[in-house]
């Protein structure tokens, strides 16, 4: 066999291999998106009906008819961008001491900060909840930000520890010897070094907040303060579930994660080969 | 470097600060137009608002399906009563993470819970954990007398009315009535005949594949069903007293009874044990299943040419029963509303649950949603009649609607139930070797 | 350099985090353990919480509901982290490789992991629905199988269906972050290996592994804690049925703590759960202790 049939066989059968893989993590996706267009009765159609007899955006403009999705969706983009904010700025001080700086008791930061990752998180839920009634921050965007914090920041501090290492000594060194302050080096001179790093980890926090439900719906039950993922299961009734509806509800919440994640993909992507999660 | 580290400092402590200096002000509530206040549970409403006069909001946690004729309700209240406002808030559609919602709340003796609705079966549990306030003293006793008893019992302890029922649901069997006409049939009266029935149809008609569905999934569905097949043969779990009484032949008979319909008769809808209602009634809806166990809120789904392909084909009747057909009992749903023990205007609630169970209220939720009346004479309102014309037929069922069994710690008592029962169904346990093994269980729990 | 200054900075920069850590994860976990040593039900609240030692657990290991849970958490996590790495570990060697249309995949791969749990679960449920579901009409129709399968309601079939809902979400994910992994790895050290004769699958044994072990231990450590907690899609795909065959440790802890109103008791099993994390965690310590490391001069 000449070494050119053997590359074409190779990469044939790369290209069998990639066409079923990402066939086969969009099929759901695209079923899902198929039915938000179709009714009930075609969505329950034995034999299946493939495609929706119409086109149209009847089940979407439903969504936002029976409910204030709008201002939900509003509320739900405050709630990641201040968790993310905050998430950020706290790990990334954090991590810049864990990496770089000879200080006692890391392991024990770490541990810590990771021992809120091994509770179940319902077992949160009647302390934090407590605290948040004392504070009188229910159904606020700040209250449930930081308990998203919380639950966000072990993993962010994991991953900027590992992208400030990656960053030589030497750098901080000269930096210093030109007369820059601690905070100088920090701010303008590491900080932008990792932005990749900062970068992947917002996208990170900024969708797990996005995607929570557990906190968002016992922390802010009011309208005021609800958030689209919440809002997603009040189509559900206890003795019926309108599928069509919430599928187009559906999309209408992943929709935008998905148009952040394919705008930025670039960025996370070489956020992540820029040191990722280098141990 | 001194002052570099001071600047470290600040860059430090402003991240912490920020996060509680802003607890302050940052709530979602600012732009809110004429902003309810901090969580309603408030600052301003606390103030001695009510000697004043001044507007006092009491907040309703209430099950949104239901939101259209919740709204009418709320909004002829705050028409009544200008000094209170409600607002209305969400409980997520299961009835296990409402409790859960509702429980969190409780426990940490939040005021910003006023008004809730509570499912049938929480009342004991509440009243017992201290978390309701008594509402006895907004009733007269005729006023209780006027009620259906079996939902106004479920609500008191110790001759004490803690809670008022809202409205209340009715086990019904939902039929085909153009084949059952179409073969001649009269609607079953005990569930042989309803095996007989459907083993005809399913030999004739091709787009019948199955004769019975119902919710048979491990949950509350499944505790509600195999009641009514134990009622049916005049079994039970407890007694009046509260005695347990579950190893009756009566019992074993009702459970081995729900079992044929799947391993003997073959008539039952292959996804059954897996199904909660909502999801037995899409093949009812699509044409496929003969009979449904389903609650009298289905109707108004069956005859929508919407969601169903059997509009207009599909009528109501009661529960079947077992040897003769008498002991047709249906399980008793419905909810309930609860006042909380933490509320800050109980004086406001009361007055707000007193409307809530008015006859007018009543009305207003038969005829928008079609949700059954705790008070018979709402049956025979001409309106009521006019819009939801199956209430003639419900009153009867309404009467012979039995409530689960009686204790605060139901659902841990009806989790050991559907784990038995689904032994039973899923045929790796007869029912005699089921109750074997729940009675010490159950034994336990009704110790406590 | 005033390393006595950094050192100062960099205490001072611990400070926010030690805060969060004060607020919302001492309290939490110190309440949770102190209420696993009551006996404290809803029921009862009014009366407090009676100090009953270590009764809660004991019951617990006693408790075959319990047990069933246990079993069904470590199987399920240890099925699907292995899934997910292999499939993840598969496509990220692929990916790396340079083909048309590789952006396009990887943003695609992306799109199950930005889709909401509550979501994904229901979207599952939807496709295995026994009748209607696609994925039954789909393989009779091509005559795999001849009566539909009980995907989420047979005891055989529902366990599948979790994992396979749960490695649809996060295997892309996974082969993302270890493709990163394998982006850092020079391409000199495999045409060293190659030059001196390794085969491909020496070359991945004695190169690849190694050099991405870093990564792999860290993506490991989260996804396994992750997995390890599942509730969110049992709780929406299965409800943990059937027979509480797919019942994990977080849904009995729920169930036992707000159902029952057994608070005592539900705290014991979280504590279970934590500590068994713990232990997870620690037996992923190599890719940990790294990290610890200042970074050495050059």
């Amino acid at each position: 066999m000449s070494n050119k049939t053997k590359k074409n066989i190779e990469n044939g059968a790369l290209y069998v291999f990639v066409i079923t893989f990402v066939s086969s993590i969009l099929l759901p996706f695209i079923w899902l998106i198929l039915g938000s267009f179709k009714n009930m009765k075609e969505l329950f159609n034995v034999p299946v009906q493939i495609l929706p007899s119409t086109w149209n955006l009847d089940n979407y403009v439903a969504v936002f008819q029976s409910q204030p999705f709008g201002k939900y969706i509003i509320n739900s983009f405050v709630i990641s961008l201040m968790s993310t904010l905050i998430v950020i700025v706290i790990a990334s001080m954090t991590s810049y001491s864990i990496a770089r700086v000879e200080i006692k008791g890391k392991k024990i930061m770490l541990a810590a900060l990771l021992s809120i990752s091994l509770l179940p998180p319902v077992t949160l839920l009647n302390p934090i909840y407590q605290l948040l009634s004392k504070l009188h921050l229910l159904n606020s965007y700040l209250g449930l930000s930081m308990a998203l914090v919380a639950t966000e920041l072990p993993m962010a501090v994991w991953f900027l520890t590992s992208f400030f290492q990656t960053i030589p000594m030497e750098v901080e060194e000269s930096a210093m010897i030109d007369g820059a302050s601690v905070t100088t080096t920090f701010t303008k001179i590491l900080i932008p070094l990792i932005t990749p790093g900062i970068f992947t980890v917002s996208i990170l926090t900024f969708i797990n907040a996005w995607n929570n439900y557990l906190f968002a719906q016992v922390f802010n039950p009011l309208e005021k303060a609800r958030t689209v993922t919440v809002a997603l299961t009040l189509f559900q009734q206890e003795y019926y579930v309108p599928w069509h509806i919430v599928s187009a509800a559906a999309i209408i919440v992943t929709a935008p994660l998905i148009i952040v994640v394919l705008v930025l993909q670039k960025r996370i992507i070489s956020g992540m080969m820029d040191g990722g999660v280098k141990g | 470097m001194r002052k570099n580290h001071k600047r470290a400092a600040v860059a430090a402590t402003v991240a912490a600060a920020v996060m509680l200096a802003a607890g302050c002000g940052t709530s979602a509530d600012e732009g809110q137009a004429g902003g309810s206040g901090q969580a309603a549970e408030g600052s301003q409403s606390a103030d001695g608002a009510e000697a004043s006069g001044e507007q006092v909001t009491i907040t309703y946690y209430y099950d949104a399906s239901y939101a259209d004729s919740t709204k009418k309700v709320v909004e002829d209240f705050e028409k009544a009563n200008p000094n209170i406002k409600i607002q209305l808030v969400d409980l997520p559609a299961e009835s296990n993470k409402k409790l859960q919602t509702v429980s969190t709340i409780m426990q940490a003796q939040d005021p910003s819970l006023d008004v809730f609705e509570m499912d049938c079966t929480w009342p004991l549990t509440f009243i017992s954990a201290g978390w309701v306030e008594p509402v006895d003293d907004i009733y007269t006793d005729e006023e209780k007398a006027a009620f259906f008893q079996g939902p106004i019992e479920a609500n008191t302890y110790d001759g004490t009315l803690y809670s008022a029922p809202l409205y209340m649901d009715a086990g019904v069997l939902l039929y085909r009535k153009d084949m059952l006409d179409k073969y001649g049939y009269e609607p079953p009266k005990t569930w042989d005949e309803l095996a007989e029935i459907s083993k005809d149809i399913m030999s004739k008609e091709e787009t019948i594949t199955s004769g019975y569905s119902s919710g048979w999934k491990q949950y509350e569905a499944l505790t509600c069903s195999a009641l009514e097949f134990i009622w049916g043969y005049g079994g039970d779990v407890i007694d009046e007293e509260g005695n347990l009484v579950i190893n009756s032949p009566e019992t074993i008979q009702g459970l081995q009874r729900m079992h044929d319909l799947t391993y003997v008769d073959k008539i039952t809808d292959p996804g059954i044990n897996g199904y909660k209602w909502s999801e037995s009634r899409a093949p009812f809806y699509s044409g496929n299943v003969l009979f449904i166990r389903d609650w009298p809120t289905a109707m108004a789904g069956a005859n929508d040419p919407e969601t169903s392909s059997i509009a207009g084909n599909v009528a109501l009747a009661p529960i079947p029963g077992g040897t003769d057909g008498d002991n047709n009992y249906n399980t008793l749903g419905g909810w309930s509303v609860g006042i909380s023990a933490f509320s800050e205007h109980k004086e406001e609630a009361k007055t707000f649950v007193k409307y809530l169970t008015s006859v007018e209220a009543q009305k207003t939720r038969a005829i928008y949603k079609g949700l059954m009346p705790v008070s018979p004479e709402v049956y025979d309102d001409a309106d009521v009649l006019e819009a939801q014309p199956q209430f003639a037929q419900l009153k009867e069922i309404g009467e012979k609607s039995k409530s689960r069994p009686k204790t605060p710690y139901y659902s841990e008592l009806s989790s050991v139930l559907q784990q038995g029962f689904a032994s039973i169904l899923a045929d790796s346990q007869t029912p005699e070797e089921a109750i074997a093994e729940m009675e010490p269980q159950l034994e336990e729990i009704l110790s406590r | 350099m005033n390393s006595k200054g950094r050192r100062r900075t960099g205490y001072l920069f611990l400070i926010p985090s030690i805060f969060i850590i004060v607020v919302f994860i001492a309290y939490p976990v110190l309440n949770t353990a102190y209420t696993s040593f009551l006996s404290l039900r809803i029921q009862t609240i009014r009366l407090g919480g009676k100090f009953v030692g270590l009764k809660n657990y004991i019951d617990l290991f006693q408790d075959p509901l319990f047990i069933q849970a246990l079993k069904f958490t470590c199987l399920f996590t240890v099925v699907a982290v292995v899934l997910e790495t292999v499939l993840g570990m598969v496509c990220a060697l692929i990916m790396n490789r340079k083909f048309k249309g590789q952006s396009f995949v990887r943003a695609a791969i992306l799109i199950p992991w930005a889709i909401p749990t509550i979501v994904s679960g229901l979207m599952w449920q939807f496709m295995f629905a026994e009748s209607y579901g696609i994925i039954n009409q789909l393989l009779q129709s091509w005559g795999v199988i001849s009566e539909p399968i009980k995907w989420v309601t047979g005891a055989k079939y529902a366990f599948w269906s979790v994992i396979i809902s749960d490695v649809w979400k996060t295997s892309p994910y996974m082969s993302l972050l270890l493709l990163s992994g394998l982006q850092t790895i020079s391409k000199e050290l495999y045409e060293a290996a190659a030059i001196d004769g390794a085969g491909a699958i020496k070359r991945f044994w004695y190169i690849t592994i190694p050099m991405l072990k870093p990564v792999l231990m860290v993506s490991l450590l989260f996804r396994t804690i992750q997995s390890f907690r599942i509730y969110d899609l049992v709780s929406v795909l299965t409800s943990g049925g059937p027979a509480n065959s797919t019942q994990s440790l977080t849904l009995f802890t729920v169930k036992n703590y707000f159902q029952f109103g057994n608070l005592g008791y539900g705290a014991a099993a979280a504590m279970v759960t934590f500590v068994i994390s713990m232990v997870i965690a620690m037996f992923f310590a190599d890719g940990i202790k790294s990290k610890m490391e200042v970074p050495k001069k050059k």
